[in-house]
């Protein structure tokens, strides 16, 4: 499963499913899904500043994204490294951070502006 | 492995943004089934650390170890090495492994081949952390080749022979044979499966973790022996150096090179062209001075009349650029990345509410070495001989560039004169084979000084703007922070203005404190010349705005600045970086590799004693502290200076660095030694300025690293261990830097009562 289809069925079952009864519960479930799709952004990205910089760069470009990235011979394989690498750093860090507003609107009672606001994250990650 | 909480039942495949969105109603979503499609992430487990990299690693002896007849033992070392010592650390896990006699190893150094090494990007601060144990099975696989060997000419059991100092003995008869020996008959044997192989207790090692293990390269270096880059010579070469656009994205108008044509010595002009946007690692063009000698090549050179177009960068100011980075951070404008709790009612309710902006300026990495190659492109081959932190990626480009396939390209790695993240951009080798391909013959290229400073891939510049809201007892309890620097994603993708995940992983997105409101937010900017990795990268301008901003905290706060750190740092606990923010944490598995802020506290505390913090100071004289974790290793600085008529000098630093286990500490020791003078220079004296678009320093005169006078006259060095040699290890290269500036800062208001926002200190404390 890639890390864009994980998030999509995490972010599914959150505003699916019925057992998270309110927005508190679905924010849980969110943000166990956005720290699996952090470890697969860490793994996609990599730990020399090289390859990150050049993979994430390329992946929250997009419209180089079918060049190949430098440090790989293997051009589809590093397209596809680079465009799991920026889904999974740039969208997750702007959701996780989109994910406390809607903890402070739960914390405040306001259901539906915190489940708007979970919307708002999902479509975010769809579209990004 | 991944813990996958999400329902199999719910997952999804080869779904499309756009249908997805289509089906999703006001207050329901459609649930879209399709067909898996395939990649590394659906098939694969997920991969970290050295797993992840390109080409991974390797651990066969064959490729890593060979055995002379002689006993001569030679070990190939894949990673670059430009002064950190990795030639030397590497060959001891080997031959620690191997139980071969220190005094018997010799070290070749492999070409770019990462399909054969494994990964060979020298960066990260990972040679170690990643390598470790590969050469440790490499070295252990050899070993146990050499006893198969020697039990089979014995025709004794296996369990009854062991190697042991350069020899295999047999422990019934005490018969022994040395490596040399069984060289050639070990050679032809399997290589022993990875699941059984016997590794060596740790108790028993003879040289991992010893600090009298001298580096390989030692004598050749004190004697002038060796081969750096800017070194090598081959028969039949031309001389070039490149008079370069001045100002980044510039080009040719017009050129009158007759002149330069009657230098002696002058071969031939080159025109050469300007990348195309973005540059990532192509030579910036220029006109291409070819002689007989360098030196014939630099006054051919300063004989062209060259009338530029300078490009979309011909007004770049950076003391302009300074002023939109201080305006951009003002506003919450700002892409938002980090959000907990809720920072505005804090800061609204807060007691007190302190504001500073930080400013950090370009810096070059300016490698004692410039960079320097030698190309030899011709019959469809092209061979290069150079300094560089990359030798695949330069392999790969020169391929693509030279339009040969990838194995008519060797790249040989000479040792690197310092490379500091510069010379992992291959664009001086490109310009050498263009050279070549040119003339026909192999070309050394000859980068100077000023084409360094004028040229480099400098490190960003930056303002961070922290604002906090303190409670009665002066905690703080809001913490809002806006980082606005250029990405170095600018030479991988066309005109990104936000920084990348990875460099908000680089002491922001995974800041430990213990803050309970916290918002991080990077306003747009824009990069107007080469942006590149530095020694440290980000780390550098978020440990240096962070670590000073918990010192004016303190000091809003009336405390004392290091209890006033540690409780900022909480208390000891496992952070997982992936759980706070952080999508990167250095390629490591955030399981295996937490924020331990225990060990971050421990190495405060340390260097705190070691100062003798709290101690009463003379007039002008001060303390500072400061503490960071990178690079998955944590470290804390204590820095002495005295202030004497807006002079600073450093009389002491104290750093303790926690790495986990130590494999060759007296490396670790002047790697953290390095960091510390580097970090001086940051602090006090180096800054690379820009007008019109051109770098404003030429040399070493301009561009101000440390000298006698500003180097910290002593500095002691405290290894911090935990876990042993099974838990991870954390790296070493880079991790030192960050702390420096911000301790001798935080030192310099303890001396004068100044605080300097503004990097480097320069004159700002002279009346």
């Amino acid at each position: 499963m890639t890390l864009k289809q994980m998030l999509l069925a995490g972010g599914l079952a959150v505003l699916a499913g019925p057992a998270l009864a309110d927005c508190a519960d679905r924010i849980t479930f969110l943000e166990e899904a956005l720290d699996d799709a952090s470890r697969l952004a860490i793994s996609a990205s990599t730990g020399g500043q090289g390859v990150a910089g050049a993979r994430e760069a390329q992946a929250v470009t997009e419209e180089t994204a079918e060049e190949p990235v430098p440090y790989q011979d293997d051009a589809a394989a590093a397209v596809e490294e680079a465009d799991e690498a920026g889904d999974g750093g740039e969208e997750l860090i702007e959701a996780r951070a989109r994910l406390g507003e809607a903890r402070t609107l739960a914390q405040d009672g306001d259901e539906e502006a915190c489940t708007r606001q979970i919307k708002e994250i999902l479509v975010g990650l769809i579209d990004g | 492995m991944m813990s996958n909480r999400v329902p199999e039942s719910l997952r999804i495949a080869n779904v499309s943004r756009r249908s997805l969105l289509l089906g999703m109603g006001a207050g329901s979503l459609v649930l879209a089934i399709g067909l898996p499609r395939p990649g590394r992430a659906q098939d694969a487990p997920v991969q970290f650390g050295a797993d992840a990299m390109p080409n991974g690693w390797r651990d066969d002896p064959n490729v890593f170890v060979s055995i002379a007849e002689d006993g001569i033992v030679t070990v190939t070392v894949h990673r670059s090495e430009m002064g950190q010592g990795v030639r030397t650390s590497i060959a001891m896990v080997v031959a620690d492994e191997l139980e071969a006699d220190w005094d018997m190893v010799r070290v070749t150094q492999a070409p770019g081949n990462e399909p054969r090494y494994g990964n060979q990007d020298t960066d990260g601060s990972r040679s170690l952390r990643h390598f470790f144990g590969p050469m440790r099975r490499a070295g252990a696989s050899a070993r146990t080749m050499l006893e198969q060997a020697a039990a089979e000419a014995w025709d004794v059991p296996l369990s009854e022979v062991r190697a042991e100092g350069h020899v295999v003995r047999h422990a019934g008869s005490d018969r022994t044979m040395g490596f040399g020996e069984l060289a050639a008959a070990a050679a032809a044997l399997p290589v022993p499966d990875r699941e059984g192989l016997r590794l060596k207790d740790p108790a028993t090692f003879r040289y991992v973790g010893k600090a009298d293990i001298g580096l390989v390269d030692n004598d050749d270096i004190t004697r002038g022996t060796t081969t750096y880059g800017i070194d090598v010579r081959r028969e039949g070469m031309l001389y070039a150096v490149i008079a370069r656009p001045p100002v980044f994205g510039g080009s040719v108008a017009s050129l009158d090179d007759s002149a330069a044509l009657q230098v002696p010595g002058v071969e031939r002009i080159v025109r050469l062209d300007p990348p195309a946007i973005p540059a990532e690692f192509q030579p910036l063009g220029g006109v291409a001075v070819i002689a007989r000698n360098t030196w014939a090549a630099i006054k051919g050179r300063e004989a062209l009349v060259i009338e530029w177009e300078d490009g979309p960068h011909a007004a770049y100011s950076s003391d302009d650029f300074r002023a939109e980075l201080e305006a951009a951070v003002q506003t919450g404008d700002g892409k938002l990345i980090l959000n907990r709790g809720d920072v505005d009612a804090a800061l609204a309710e807060a007691e007190t509410r302190v504001v500073a902006e930080y400013y950090i300026p370009h810096l070059a990495q300016a490698p004692m070495e410039p960079p320097a190659a030698v190309a030899d492109v011709r019959d469809g081959s092209c061979e290069v001989w150079a300094c560089v932190q990359a030798p695949q990626v330069t392999r790969l480009r020169l391929a693509q560039r030279m339009e040969l396939p990838e194995e008519d390209v060797t790249v040989n790695v000479t040792l690197l004169g310092g490379g500091f993240g510069r010379k992992s951009k291959p664009d001086f080798v490109l310009e050498a084979a263009i050279l070549s391909r040119e003339m026909g013959a192999p070309v050394k290229l000859t980068w100077t000084r000023e084409d360094d400073l004028h040229h480099s891939y400098y490190h960003t510049v930056s303002v961070e703007r922290l604002e906090a809201g303190l409670d009665a007892q002066g905690k703080a309890v809001a913490w809002l922070h806006r980082t606005a620097a250029p990405t170095i994603g600018s030479i991988f993708a066309p005109d990104p203005k936000e920084k990348l995940p990875f460099e908000l992983g680089m002491g922001l997105t995974n800041m430990p404190l213990d803050i309970p409101n916290v918002r991080a937010e990077n306003p747009q900017a824009p990069a107007h010349v080469r942006i590149g990795w530095y020694r440290s990268v980000s780390n550098i301008p978020h440990a240096f705005a962070i670590q000073s901003f918990i010192a004016e905290l303190a000091a809003a706060a009336g405390r004392d600045p290091l209890e006033y750190l540690l409780e900022t740092i909480g208390p000891a606990r496992l952070i997982d970086p992936s759980e706070i923010g952080d999508v990167w944490n250095y390629g490591e598995d955030p399981a295996r590799y937490p924020i331990d802020t225990g060990r971050l506290r421990a190495v405060t505390e340390t260097v705190a004693e070691a100062i003798g913090w709290g101690r009463q100071m003379p007039a002008g004289s001060g303390l500072g502290i400061a503490a960071h974790y990178s690079f998955v290793s944590h470290v804390a600085v204590a820095a002495e200076v005295e202030v004497v008529d807006g002079a600073v000098r450093i009389p002491r630093v104290e750093i303790a660095i926690d790495c986990g286990a130590h494999v060759n500490p007296d490396r670790i020791r002047s790697q953290m030694e390095g960091a510390v003078i580097m970090g001086a220079g940051q602090a006090l004296t180096a800054e690379i300025t820009f007008q019109d678009g051109r770098a404003q320093q030429d040399n070493f005169d301009t561009y101000l690293i440390p000298r006698m006078e500003t180097a910290p006259r002593e500095i002691n060095v405290h290894l911090v261990s935990s876990g042993g040699y099974d838990q991870p290890l954390g790296g070493v290269g880079e991790p030192g830097l960050p702390p420096v500036a911000p301790a001798i800062v935080n030192a310099i208001f303890a001396a004068t009562g100044t605080r300097i926002r503004r990097l480097p200190v320069a004159d700002q404390l002279r009346s």
